[in-house]
């Protein structure tokens, strides 16, 4: 601090006083401008915003505070302040607003302008003259001192007394400032006298005015050397009295009368004086409408273009022209139209140069948005201002949501906690008697996703071949020189360029045959969801549409846009190669990148189209390429259909065609075999289905939805693929999910899993939840005790939960298979767990599915008889991992291994053959010795290599292995 | 039904529904799938590419990828988002990468062959301007931002080969090897000269100065325009208020040769009601013939014949300002996005109403007058 006030003392004999005294905080900003410059631009920014977006009706106020920070901040009034810009800026822009004409704050601005500026003075006269501040007392103050300080005694007196005249209010402070003034000019006058003896004084200091311009001597001493030295200083009415018997400082009522007649009433004002000589600062654009007599104090007053004051109406652009210019370059033998000054004619307008003689003109853009403030802004600044205020607020909401939901999970763990207390008290009874009863308090129910991963995720757990030549690409993302994390998808990073490992899917089956190749090229790779924000509007809101099909959709530029996956689609050849799908350690890296180069020769060979040829064009009906292209719209749009019927995670398998089945075998996942199916099942017998007339209630976050006679509270939202999920509030938490199609096959898959597992009285309870069919999609309603996906739990989990994790997934494909249900879709986004906390500990109950939206029944469709006709299976199938002959249930396991790698290693698998066994890499040469190693090799050799043995007892086996082992943490 | 089932080839009409609209008065192939925000930037590819894709950027944060036909048709090829608006775009001159400029202070690489996008440069502030440079010498990528500052990327390092401060917020820049040019906020205009290295060859007064009362409008759009031997001659440069000016950089009589024209006004003609004056929103240079288009605020585009100083073409008003425009490398097509620039504002906003990109045939129509 001390420091401070010495730096401050330094310089502190350049800061200009303020009337209110001087903030300590801005001096101290000013004095230490590098670490706080940063600070004080924000300030300042934070002005300047508030006066570009200002939409109320008094934006005076904000330039009054802008004003007062710039004069605390900048007390030295330093170039960076740009005080006088501000200052012409905001007195411009209120001029034409007679309303603060007699506003103290505008009076202030004006003041702290004329003071700022070359000719106070003149900017005083130009205020009287234009009627601004007559009223005011401190327009009077301020121009008598201007005056006082120029040592023109006599004008200042005139000042105030006009002031009283006008009684400029507050009156009492302008007579005190009067009074003083007077009390000084005595005081003045007398020591002028008093030292008048002495001729042949050095120093001139006392009589050197205050202001920062050097006037003259105001006081004629050999007048003023007759007055008595006994003046009473102390009565300054008295002394006044004296001085007016001075013939030149004296005053009297008429003298002064005639005396402002002469100085005040100019000539009226064009404009207001300009308050710098600077001749290369730029003028403000509103002056575009008034002229400016810029530099009128040393020349050129002339160029003032007489336009009637303060006028801000259009502006007669007449100096406009380059009278050099419009002479040029006319060949008159040629050129009808360039005279230099033609009517302009509607076809064929000559260029106009510059001027174009007296045309009013008025400025289509908003103006007075651009240049509110001291800065001006382009138009894209102002937008992104917009843009950006309205994402802050938008995080500042998200932000008060979130703690929100804090506060409600806190007091849900709050009140769990008791229950687990009360429980635990009563736990030992209980368990006794849950030994006789089987699995009564086992409920696989209340699931729930609080915060599950958009759908745009289900891509990341995606296998993947691990591929040397992604060496390059890896070693480009590392060298990244600004690590990114959210633009460089993991899976890709890995890959060579175009590549998304196993993720490409081998097309599946056109209905009507073959496509085209150029489609074929086309649906080759997967879109880079992660980069698409668009996803969500496109699930929710277009559906079943034609890719393409209208101007007004431009939703489906997504999914347009994932078909063609890259714009060169450069990997085209790679989803139809026979090698594409073989994991090796040797991937074929050059005959990929052949292809490569390949597929971007053959890429849009597009001729050079002439004029002419698009004539024909023009003029045929149809062209052969229009023609090709149609019939793979259509296919397009084939598959589009197919594809709403899949939520995730690999919607892409139904947009590929499969070269190794033969065709035409309807996609059991489809709306419409769906559709077809429930027609034969009678929904309306389930319980806890509930069928309304009408559309589809609109749900949104942070509303109410009403289904039925309940009404529930919806808070959060997770969009999918296909459906959303609200995590909401209606009788205990629940989980609501929305399907935009009128196809419950989620719900009835739930009861089928709940009915058949009552067949097995040894078999834990399945809640199906509740479902609401509207006519253009249905709700289910689960309760939902756990927030929590698989993915969210393990992402700050120990191995040994990502084991209990793993035990939970299996538990619920062991329980769907064992009721003939495949899942098909397994992921740690859909899937919820499912330990209540008051739930004893070593129970293992099913993790809960969210979604059924790719699964089968098997029992209602026993045509699935392979695992290839499963559009979930496409991907296994082209790694070789799955042979298209094997059993459909095999695709759950495959699924199980992934999702759980997924969980362990937060990335996907790469597999590993050896020895005819699929082996992860990083397990392939595990150390019997680590406990960990051990248990996950195993785990990952036995769901993926299931061999012909039935599935329900390889996951039965497995989970007997796993609960033995201790590395669970909570295995039996 | 499909756009293109019948296959209408440019400037032939026939969108039967869309005649009686005001959104496509002149009649143009409508690119699909266009962006769900204003359109701020469009390219085309370089000719080094076969075929034509066009890029275009926007303010819903996103970079599309068009392959547009000999037909005229258009195909949707991919979109790469930015975390903010997206405000231009630009191609390497082998066609094979994209840059992008966002409001997000980034700029990115996007490889349009795998289809993944880096990023490569950052600012303190938005970043309004990317260039590709491709010198004899190096290869780079210049960024000019709202933080004004200038700065090169060699798309390799995080850290910019050069960066040169510029007296205010870069507005608009362009770049023909060897000359850059940059324009900014209140009135700035400088020349780069990039031989050997960038380097800052001269400042220029504003040629949108007023002759008499010595205001000047904002800049608000820049191309460089190149001389019978190929190589950049001058600039023309577009204000906010309706005005172009089209600048020599070595003219041999600058007094004549450098002028500059009003262009996206109302009432022309009618000197008894104001002159209604637009932003020029953008300026292209066609390829082959030199001459060049204006987009404006008025929802206008206009042909222009600098060297005849003459209006060659001015279309119908669309109904929303045009924002955006680019010839493709042969020069046969031009494309214009039709979509609100702000100019009136957050009030006059309207996200309902759907933005366009409109492909038309400009052989003819910019071919120079009394040529050949």
């Amino acid at each position: 601090m001390a420091q401070v006030e010495a730096e401050r003392g330094l310089c502190k004999e350049n800061t200009q006083p303020l009337r209110e005294g001087l903030a300590v905080t801005g001096l101290h900003l000013s004095h230490q401008e590098g670490s706080c410059h940063a600070a004080i631009q924000q300030q300042r920014q934070a002005f300047e915003l508030e006066l570009h977006m200002y939409t109320g009706d008094d934006p005076l106020d904000i330039w009054d505070r802008y004003l007062k920070w710039t004069l605390k901040t900048y007390p030295q009034g330093s170039k960076e302040s740009s005080l006088t810009a501000m200052l012409e800026r905001a007195v411009q822009l209120f001029a034409h607003d007679k309303k603060y004409y007699d506003d103290p704050r505008y009076i202030n601005l004006w003041i702290n302008l004329a003071q700022n500026s070359m000719e106070p003075l003149e900017m005083f006269s130009y205020m009287q003259d234009n009627g601004i501040g007559l009223t005011r007392a401190d327009l009077y103050i301020a121009w008598a001192e201007e005056f006082e300080k120029h040592g023109n005694f006599q004008r200042a007196d005139a000042i105030f007394r006009e002031g009283l005249k006008c009684r400029a209010q507050p009156m009492d402070k302008l007579q005190q400032y009067h009074n003083g003034f007077q009390a000084r000019v005595a005081h003045q006058a007398w020591s002028a006298t008093e030292e008048e003896p002495e001729p042949a004084r050095t120093s001139m200091v006392d009589l050197r005015p205050r202001g920062r311009k050097k006037a003259v001597a105001p006081v004629n001493r050999t007048e003023a050397a007759g007055h008595s030295r006994s003046l009473n200083l102390q009565l300054p009415r008295r002394s006044a009295r004296h001085i007016q018997k001075n013939p030149i400082l004296g005053f009297n009522e008429n003298q002064a009368d005639s005396l402002q007649a002469a100085q005040l009433k100019l000539e009226p004002w064009m404009a207001p004086p300009s308050s710098r000589a600077n001749e290369n600062q730029v003028m403000s654009e509103q002056l575009a409408d008034i002229k400016i007599p810029q530099k009128s104090w040393c020349s050129a007053s002339s160029v003032t273009v007489p336009a009637s004051r303060l006028n801000f109406q259009p502006f007669v652009e007449e100096g406009d022209q380059t009278p050099s210019v419009s002479a040029c370059k006319i060949d008159p033998a040629v050129n009808t139209v360039l005279s230099d000054r033609p009517p302009p004619s509607k076809e064929e307008s000559v260029l106009e140069e510059g001027g174009g003689g007296g045309v009013k003109e008025q400025s289509m853009y908003l103006k007075e948005l651009l240049l509110n403030g001291a800065v001006e802004l382009s138009i894209e600044e102002l937008r992104a201002e917009h843009y950006f205020a309205r994402k802050r607020q938008e995080i500042e909401e998200t932000i008060q949501q979130q703690s929100q939901a804090k506060e409600r999970l806190r007091q849900q763990i709050d009140e769990k906690q008791r229950l687990l207390q009360l429980q635990q008290s009563q736990q030992r009874p209980q368990l006794s008697q849950q030994d006789d009863t089987g699995t009564d308090s086992m409920q696989i129910t209340e699931c729930r996703s609080g915060t599950v991963l958009p759908s745009s995720q289900p891509n990341a757990m995606a296998f993947q071949i691990f591929d040397e030549g992604s060496q390059s690409g890896s070693a480009h993302g590392s060298g990244n020189p600004i690590p990114c994390e959210k633009d460089m998808c993991p899976d890709d990073v890995f890959l060579p360029a175009g590549d998304r490992g196993l993720c490409f899917k081998t097309p599946y089956p056109f209905p009507g045959g073959s496509i085209p190749l150029s489609e074929r090229t086309q649906l080759s790779k997967n879109f880079p969801e992660r980069t698409e924000s668009l996803n969500e509007e496109v699930v929710s809101g277009h559906k079943n549409k034609t890719l393409c099909s209208s101007p007004e959709d431009t939703q489906d530029f997504v999914k347009a846009a994932k078909m063609a996956s890259s714009p060169y689609h450069a990997m085209g050849q790679r989803a139809v190669s026979p090698n594409a799908g073989i994991l090796t350690k040797e991937p074929s890296i050059t005959p990929q990148l052949d292809a490569d180069s390949d597929g971007r020769k053959k890429l849009s060979p597009i001729q050079e189209a002439s004029l002419e040829a698009w004539g024909s064009m023009a003029s045929g009906p149809t062209s052969a390429s229009s023609v090709c292209t149609n019939s793979g719209g259509k296919a397009v749009h084939h598959l589009g259909r197919l594809k709403d019927s899949h939520a995730e995670p690999h919607p892409e398998a139904m947009d590929q065609n499969s070269p190794c089945i033969q065709p035409v075998i309807e996609d059991p996942c489809s709306v419409r075999v769906r559709q077809r199916l429930l027609d034969q099942v009678d929904l309306s017998s389930f319980p806890n289905f509930y069928s309304e007339d009408g559309p589809l209630p609109m749900a949104e976050e942070d509303g109410v939805l009403i289904l039925g006679n309940d009404t529930f509270a919806t808070y959060s939202k997770m969009d999918y693929e296909n459906f959303s999920i609200y995590a909401g509030q209606g009788g205990g938490d629940v989980a609501i999910k929305l399907e935009r199609t009128p196809v419950p096959w989620d719900f009835y898959i739930g009861s089928q899993l709940r009915e058949r597992l009552a067949r097995d009285s040894q078999a834990p309870v399945h809640d199906a939840g509740r479902c609401f069919l509207f006519q253009d999609g249905c709700v289910t309603v689960h309760k939902a005790s756990q927030q929590s996906t698989l993915r969210e739990v393990a992402e700050e989990s120990f191995e040994e939960i990502v084991a209990s994790l793993a035990m939970q997934t299996v538990e619920l494909v062991r329980l769907m298979h064992s009721c003939h249900l495949i899942h098909g879709a397994l992921s740690p986004d859909t899937l919820v767990m499912n330990r209540h906390y008051d739930e004893p500990m070593d129970k293992i109950s099913a993790a809960v599915a969210l979604d059924f939206s790719c699964s089968v029944d098997l029992e209602l469709q026993p045509e699935v008889t392979a695992a290839h006709i499963l559009p979930a299976a496409q991907n296994f199938i082209t790694q070789d991992l799955l042979a298209p002959s094997a059993s459909p249930y095999q695709v759950d396991l495959l699924g199980i291994a992934e999702t759980v790698h997924t969980l362990l290693k937060k990335r996907t698998m790469r597999l590993v053959k050896e020895d005819s066994m699929w082996t992860l890499e990083e397990y392939q040469e595990a150390r019997p010795s680590d406990r960990s190693d051990a248990f996950w090799s195993k785990f990952f050799r036995t769901v993926l290599n299931p061999g012909d043995r039935p599935s329900v007892s390889v996951l039965t086996e497995l989970l007997e292995d796993m609960k033995k082992s201790t590395f669970a943490c909570y295995g039996a | 039904m499909s756009l293109f089932g019948t296959s209408t080839g440019f400037g032939a009409g026939g969108f039967g529904a869309a005649t009686t609209d005001t959104h496509n008065p002149m009649k143009d192939v409508e690119v699909t799938s266009p962006p769900d925000d204003s359109i701020s930037c469009l390219a085309f590819s370089p000719p080094a590419m076969p075929g034509n894709f066009l890029i275009g950027g926007s303010w819903a944060n996103d970079v599309r990828c068009w392959e547009v036909q000999d037909n005229g048709q258009t195909v949707p090829k991919a979109q790469q988002m930015h975390t903010g608006p997206v405000l231009d775009v630009c191609w390497s001159e082998d066609g094979s990468k994209v840059f992008t400029a966002s409001c997000d202070k980034t700029a990115k690489m996007w490889d349009l062959n795998s289809n993944q996008a880096i990023q490569i440069a950052q600012h303190d502030a938005p970043i309004r301007t990317v260039h590709w440079i491709k010198a004899p010498n190096y290869n780079c990528i210049m960024t000019g931002s709202w933080d004004k500052t200038l700065k090169f990327w060699d798309t390799r390092s995080p850290n910019p080969m050069m960066s040169l401060q510029l007296p205010e917020r870069c507005y608009c820049a362009d770049v023909v090897y060897p000359m850059a040019v940059v324009a900014s906020a209140e009135r700035g205009l400088i020349v780069y000269q990039l031989e050997n290295q960038p380097s800052e060859f001269r400042r220029i007064d504003s040629p949108l100065k007023h002759q008499v009362t010595g205001f000047t409008y904002q800049h608000r759009c820049i191309a460089i325009f190149k001389d019978k031997q190929n190589k950049p001659a001058g600039f023309a440069l577009g204000s906010i208020e309706g005005r172009v000016a089209i600048h020599y950089i070595n003219p041999p009589n600058p007094a004549k040769d450098n002028f500059t024209f009003k262009c996206h006004r109302s009432n022309g003609t009618n000197t008894t009601t104001p002159q209604d004056i637009y932003a020029v929103n953008a300026i292209s240079f066609h390829p082959v013939h030199g001459t060049l288009a204006t987009v404006g605020s008025d929802g206008r585009f206009s042909f222009w014949d600098k060297d005849a100083r003459t209006k060659l073409k001015t279309s119908e008003q669309l109904d929303q300002p045009i924002t955006a425009c680019s010839f493709n490398n042969n020069g046969n097509i031009f494309a214009y996005a039709s979509s609100y620039d702000w100019s009136k504002g957050h009030e006059y906003y309207n996200p309902q109403k759907k933005n366009y990109i409109f492909l038309r045939n400009a052989t003819e129509e910019l071919k120079p007058r009394n040529k050949k």
